[in-house]
């Protein structure tokens, strides 16, 4: 596997390997930050921290059973957990800044309406247990695959599974109650 | 087909990702089933909402430089090349 010789290189002291595996992945690394933290500034921090533990880690790094995505989100994920309980900060931002700077366009009302429903879906993503947003943030968004969203997860490929579908379900009521009271 | 056999693979379904044969299979039943048609297309648009949230989050030029710096500075095992090069980063091909 590509990204085992890419860490086994890195152990052997090659910086290209470092810059290869960071590249690779940095992007998504991210994306999922920004989804689980409050800010721009906090999504930074938690993906730099995420990527020194990755690499200071190296040694623990399974190729042949992990992608080192999932190793990665899995980092995130805690730090994200640990930030928000220090912070106390009740949930995470689906809308992040940029999202915010979607493209404008002409049609106002348009625009007012998605806004409006984006705002809609984050609320009722924030509304769910943790695990559960996790699960829909990862697969629904992030195109994580089923398999490197269970090894975040600490779950099963099947329980991964089942766990979307009773995410899904949870907010699709969330949202139905939303426009049935509005 | 039945409703406990739908409810099995309703994420792939409305993920796409069943065989032609599999999903025509399960559309016979959602023509003859409310509920099961009702639990199917809600999720769907659920799955759909989402999908709309996907947008690429790329990593700011500064940022990337910072963290490429923070890493070799943190990995001092890592060989420097005979030009002593720091991190070299270069932006990816115009997208």
């Amino acid at each position: 596997m590509f990204e085992a010789r890419l860490i086994a290189r890195f152990r052997e002291g090659d910086a290209r390997a470092l810059e290869i595996l960071f590249e690779r992945h940095v992007d998504r690394a991210m994306g999922l930050a920004v989804r689980l933290t409050e800010t721009r500034e906090d999504a930074e921090e938690v993906t730099q921290e995420a990527f020194l533990r990755a690499f200071r880690q190296a040694h623990q790094f399974r190729g042949e059973s992990e992608t080192f995505s999932a190793w990665l989100f899995a980092i995130i994920r805690n730090l994200a957990r640990d930030r928000r309980r220090q912070l106390r900060l009740p949930t995470l931002s689906l809308t992040s800044p940029e999202a915010e700077r979607y493209p404008a366009s002409n049609d106002a009302a348009g625009e007012a309406e998605k806004l409006m429903a984006r705002r809609q879906l984050r609320q009722a993503l924030d509304s769910l247990p943790e695990e559960w947003r996790t699960t829909l943030i990862l697969c629904d968004i992030e195109e994580a695959s089923h398999a490197e969203a269970a090894l975040v997860l600490e779950k099963s490929v099947a329980a991964t599974k089942s766990l979307l579908y009773r995410a899904r379900r949870a907010l699709r009521d969330r949202l139905a109650d939303w426009e049935a009271t509005s | 087909m039945t409703c406990e056999d739908i409810s099995g693979l309703i994420n792939s379904y409305v993920e796409n990702d069943l065989s032609e044969e599999t999903a025509l299979r399960i559309e016979a039943h959602l023509l003859t089933c409310r509920d099961c048609a009702w639990e199917t297309e809600t999720l769907r648009i659920v799955h759909r909402r989402l999908l709309s949230e996907r947008h690429e989050t790329i990593a700011s030029d500064a940022f990337r430089a910072r963290v490429l710096i923070r890493l070799r500075t943190d990995n001092e095992h890592l060989k420097t090349t005979e030009e002593g090069e720091r991190v070299r980063y270069q932006l990816p091909m115009p997208f």
